[in-house]
């Protein structure tokens, strides 16, 4: 996994309830078209990984994210039955599902002349391999685990931005291991002394980058919800997803 | 509890391995917990009644731009009855003081909390029948609830007694916890949790740093059912404003929401905290037993599987359990007897044959051990406190610190053993091996066999039947013949003839070479290993062909005796330095001085003119970290020879500005240390005008050699303040046995400092 392939986001988009406004907008509207085109530009990776797990094809799992969000973008169609309720996370996971049940489907069908055999892709998750393989994670958990990683990496690069737009890039990379905790990350009188600044003010400004960190990583995850009070919930299922 | 290979790129934070795809280089887990905290939490969240050892930099009186300060928190309290002194720590709930409580002339700690907690309003009463509670509960290992109430309109505060100590988590994130120390501290804490849970109360928030540890090795459970019970009903549901537990210690239940949260939860919590306490880490994702990460008692595996089962009735029921599980785990107290007691159960059955290794029975060891185990935890608490105020102080040089329990070395007829974790293939265990000094354990006789089943059995993985242990013998191609690596002849038999599960080994068809491992099966069993070339992560047995008692080095005539001259006080440049007999023992040092590679150095009392050549012998205690000698040159300048440096190199600091950590470094040679055995190196400094000579020999083989300009050399930060001095420092604790200098080809010594007087001979002018 390359943590360069996530995209970065747009700072400018950064605040708007992006799911919200898939969600609301009319079909086929291209506010609603712009959203989406937003959203699945950003939740790419998750895609690819869930994929890679599913596949065991690096290329191919590529290839078929590539068609997958090409033929969501060009339906561009949300209803609200579909419309997974309350997770753009859980909608993306369902749409790729499906289409890889009905590519399965259609290969089926041609190989055995029109047979209809219905396949659960729960059931075969695993993807028709049958080898069980403790390591291996499920295509679900690899995807969880992405997405995770994808929204933390965005974050991060909305704070980097910011410091950097201050002209404090160097200041952001110095003090980013305390990102994480308190733990020992290295001599902070060093870095206060670098960053010419005294303890005190380096810890105050640590603090503050953390609570920036924080509340972009949450504004991060809410614009993929439709109800922002299920951060909370969102954020401790994208935990456990990196637990794994 | 022994560092084991070097270990993958880790967290600083939660010591899990990094993921390469890390967010920024950052460990993705602790950025989510970090920002799972609620927006409004300060950030410097200090252990509750820590005020030893709280991160520097945290306002040192003031409660924030949050909290009251401390004068305006006493006019808040009752009137005459306390006086508050300073902050403590705070967190996203409240805030922790230190205070004196009047009229008992005591100190206190004192925690305020805000009442507009997350607007739930069940909370005031639900705090008032929690202070209730815990004023009740009076258990020596409970930190004690003294008083309640409301201080002003803002807050309400809980008064309770002051634990004049350090927490758990500073033991173990400084490397200082043992397996002896955990088994004489989680007693004390399964009968605090045990006694609690009979009453009615659950902690929901065991974690290290709740675990208080005085200074006289008992602990106090502090924040006990206050911090969780009133927030709100499942302590993961956050509101704004209200605290979050410790996602690594809470119990999958806890995650729920509205899910039933009893006592069990403390149960899965004391789990993981066992798990970090062995092994130094959380266990997390698909965690690896404990043995797996460290040589420890194989039962601690199954306490705290058991622990940590994610259905509730699968657990423990009662704290009293995992005691009852962990006091038949026997200390290791007699180095050389490991034992292995089966807790009850079906477990006994499996591993009774193992048993029959055994020499001593449990009940007979039992008293002894805990007597000695009682004295090793006061020590151990004792030399904590000591070091931890003297970093606070920087101050150096009192001898009030516990010594250092050196552990014995594992002897059998008269050679030494030890068993390194890791893994390893079976070349790579026995070239460490040779770096160590040592080879390959041999075996050589029935005896030797049996005692080092006994001794080294348990590092086995019982529940893994592929678990091995590499051993010191070799078959050079398909069908042997077998050879031990030391050349003594292997003239391995069947010795057990009544036990068919001892195996001797023969010539095998499958292509070789091969080498040999101690396998688990049901009992100890020799086999060869086809998979020769894979790793085996069962770690190796090193033996020395000696039984490492000091031995007296012979020193070239005209050595001065450096040690006996230095003063613990005067010369000492960091770090806290003892004199045991002719030894001098480096304990903790300055964090600060880290960053110079040092923290615990001496600067000899001598000064050097010319071509010397310095001996040491040394004892190290510590982790992998650095062991060095500086060595003067001419002109002011010196140059550090390190004999391990934390990448597990030796080398000279640094030449043309090369450290041992780059390849570009000539002098740069693989090196491995452990601990407790005695190493004896010489380095010979020839200089001649501009150019040096500089040999360093280590056992007395080679380590390294430079030879070129004296201007390629130079030690910069890593200098002592006189640079004519020779040095002896480390980043972890070491006891230095001697330090010899003599002086070469007309070079000079002369005192230092006032009062040191040099032997007269060749090249020394007393004084």
């Amino acid at each position: 996994m390359i943590p360069d392939s996530r995209s970065t986001p747009n700072p400018a988009s950064f605040h708007t309830t992006r799911w919200t406004r898939v969600c609301l907008a009319k079909k086929d509207s291209d506010d609603g078209r712009m959203a989406l085109a937003d959203l699945c530009d950003a939740y790419y990776e998750p895609v690819v990984a869930f994929l890679r797990c599913e596949l065991r094809d690096a290329d191919a799992a590529r290839e078929l994210s590539h068609a997958f969000f090409a033929e969501m973008l060009a339906g561009g169609t949300i209803s609200a039955a579909e419309r997974e309720r309350g997770r753009f996370r859980s909608y993306l996971l369902r749409s790729v599902k499906h289409f890889i049940a009905n590519q399965r489907e259609a290969a089926r069908r041609i190989k055995r002349g029109g047979g209809a055999v219905h396949v659960s892709l729960d059931e075969d998750a695993s993807g028709g391999l049958g080898i069980p393989d403790s390591r291996q994670v499920s295509p679900d958990a690899a995807f969880d685990r992405e997405w995770a990683l994808t929204t933390l990496a965005r974050a991060m690069e909305v704070v980097k931005q910011e410091c950097a737009r201050e002209g404090r890039a160097d200041f952001f990379q110095q003090v980013k291991p305390w990102l994480t905790g308190d733990a020992t990350h290295g001599d902070q009188g060093a870095v206060a002394e670098a960053c010419g600044m005294s303890a005190a003010a380096l810890k105050m400004a640590i603090s503050r980058l953390r609570r920036r960190f924080r509340d972009c990583v949450k504004a991060e995850i809410a614009g993929t919800l439709e109800d922002a009070a299920m951060v909370e919930t969102e954020m401790k299922e994208l935990f456990a997803a990196l637990s794994g | 509890m022994s560092d084991s290979s070097a270990p993958p790129k880790s967290c600083p934070q939660c010591s899990a391995a990094l993921p390469a795809e890390a967010t920024e280089g950052l460990c993705p887990r602790c950025l989510m917990a970090q920002a799972m905290q609620p927006s409004l939490v300060a950030d410097d969240v200090m252990s509750v009644t820590d005020p030893v050892s709280g991160p520097a930099g945290a306002s040192p009186r003031g409660g924030g731009p949050d909290f009251p300060l401390p004068e305006e928190l006493t006019a808040l309290l009752p009137a005459d009855t306390y006086r508050v002194e300073g902050l403590l720590g705070r967190g996203g709930m409240g805030a922790v003081y230190k205070g004196a409580q009047l009229r008992l002339q005591r100190l206190v700690a004192i925690k305020i909390m805000r009442r507009d907690q997350g607007r739930d309003h069940g909370f005031e009463q639900r705090f008032h029948r929690e202070a209730l509670a815990m004023a009740k509960l009076n258990h020596p290992n409970i930190v004690s609830v003294i008083d309640y109430g409301e201080a002003g309109p803002d807050y309400l505060y809980i008064v309770m007694e002051l634990v004049d100590g350090a927490d758990m988590m500073d033991v173990i994130r400084t490397g200082r916890m043992t397996q002896e120390m955990a088994l004489a501290l989680l007693p004390q804490i399964c009968d605090a949790l045990q006694f609690a849970h009979d009453h009615g109360i659950v902690h929901r928030d065991i974690k290290p740093s709740n675990i208080m540890l005085t200074r006289d090795g008992r602990i106090k459970i502090a924040d006990f059912g206050l911090a969780k019970r009133y927030d709100v009903e499942s302590s993961f549901q956050t509101q704004s404003g209200t605290g979050m537990g410790t996602p690594d210690y809470a119990a999958p239940e806890q995650f729920i929401t509205d899910a039933p949260i009893d006592h069990r939860a403390d149960i899965y919590a004391l789990g993981v905290m066992i798990y970090q306490m062995i092994t130094g880490q959380l266990p997390r994702g698909v965690w690896k037993p404990p043995t797996q990460h460290t040589a420890c008692d194989p039962h601690w595996d199954d306490i705290v599987s058991h622990a940590m089962q994610s259905d509730p009735k699968d657990r423990y029921q009662a704290a009293s359990e995992i005691k009852t599980d962990v006091s038949l785990i026997a200390p290791k107290c007699d180095a050389d007897i490991p034992v292995r007691n089966p807790p009850s159960g079906g477990e006994a059955a499996k591993v009774e044959n193992a048993d029959k290794n055994v020499r001593v029975t449990p009940q007979s060891r039992a008293p002894l051990a805990l007597g000695i185990l009682t004295s090793v935890i006061i020590l151990a608490a004792s030399a904590f406190f000591a070091l931890e105020k003297l970093k606070e102080e920087q101050a150096v040089g009192l001898p009030e610190a516990a010594p250092q329990r050196v552990a014995p070395p594992l002897t059998f007829a008269g050679h030494r053993y030890e068993f390194v974790p890791g893994e390893f293939a079976w070349g790579e265990a026995k070239a460490k091996a040779e770096e160590m000094g040592g080879h390959l354990a041999t075996i050589t006789s029935k005896e030797e066999n049996e005692w080092l089943y006994a001794t080294f059995g348990s590092k086995l993985d019982p529940n893994l039947r592929a678990s091995s242990i590499w051993l010191g013998g070799t078959a050079s191609a398909s069908g042997g013949p077998w050879k031990w690596v030391t050349g003594e002849p292997f003239t391995f038999t069947n010795w057990n003839q009544g036990q068919p599960d001892y195996t001797t080994v023969s010539g095998q068809s499958a292509e070789g070479p091969h080498g040999l491992v101690f396998k688990n099966h049901k009992l100890l069993r020799w086999h060869d290993d086809p998979a020769f070339r894979n790793k085996s992560n069962g770690g190796f047995i090193v033996e020395w062909d000696d039984d490492g008692s000091a031995k007296p080095a012979p020193s070239a005539p005209g050595a001065v005796d450096l040690l006996a001259l230095a003063d613990v006080v005067k010369d000492t440049e960091g770090g806290l330095w003892r004199r045991e007999g002719t030894d001098l023992t480096a304990a903790e040092g300055r964090a600060e001085l880290r960053g110079r590679g040092i923290r615990l150095s001496l600067a000899l009392p001598v000064r050097v003119k010319g071509s010397y050549q310095l001996e040491v012998e040394f004892t190290k205690h510590g982790r992998k970290e650095t062991v060095s000698v500086i060595l003067p040159l001419a002109d002011g300048r010196s140059v550090v020879a390190n004999f391990l440096e934390s990448a597990g190199y030796a080398g000279l600091v640094s030449v043309r500005g090369f450290t041992t950590k780059d390849e570009d470094n000539p002098t740069r040679t693989p090196h491995q240390l452990v601990n407790e055995h005695r190493y004896r190196a010489a380095v010979q400094v020839l200089l001649n005008g501009d150019q040096a000579d500089i040999t360093a020999t280590f056992e007395g083989k080679p380590l390294f050699r430079f030879q070129g300009p004296v201007a390629d050399l130079d030690s910069r930060q890593f200098a002592l303040a006189d640079q004519a001095r020779p040095g002896i420092k480390s980043m972890d604790p070491v006891t230095w046995h001697s330090v010899r200098i003599t002086p070469l080809d007309g070079g000079t010594l002369t005192p230092a400092r006032e009062g040191v007087t040099l032997p007269a001979t060749r090249g020394v002018s007393p004084n």
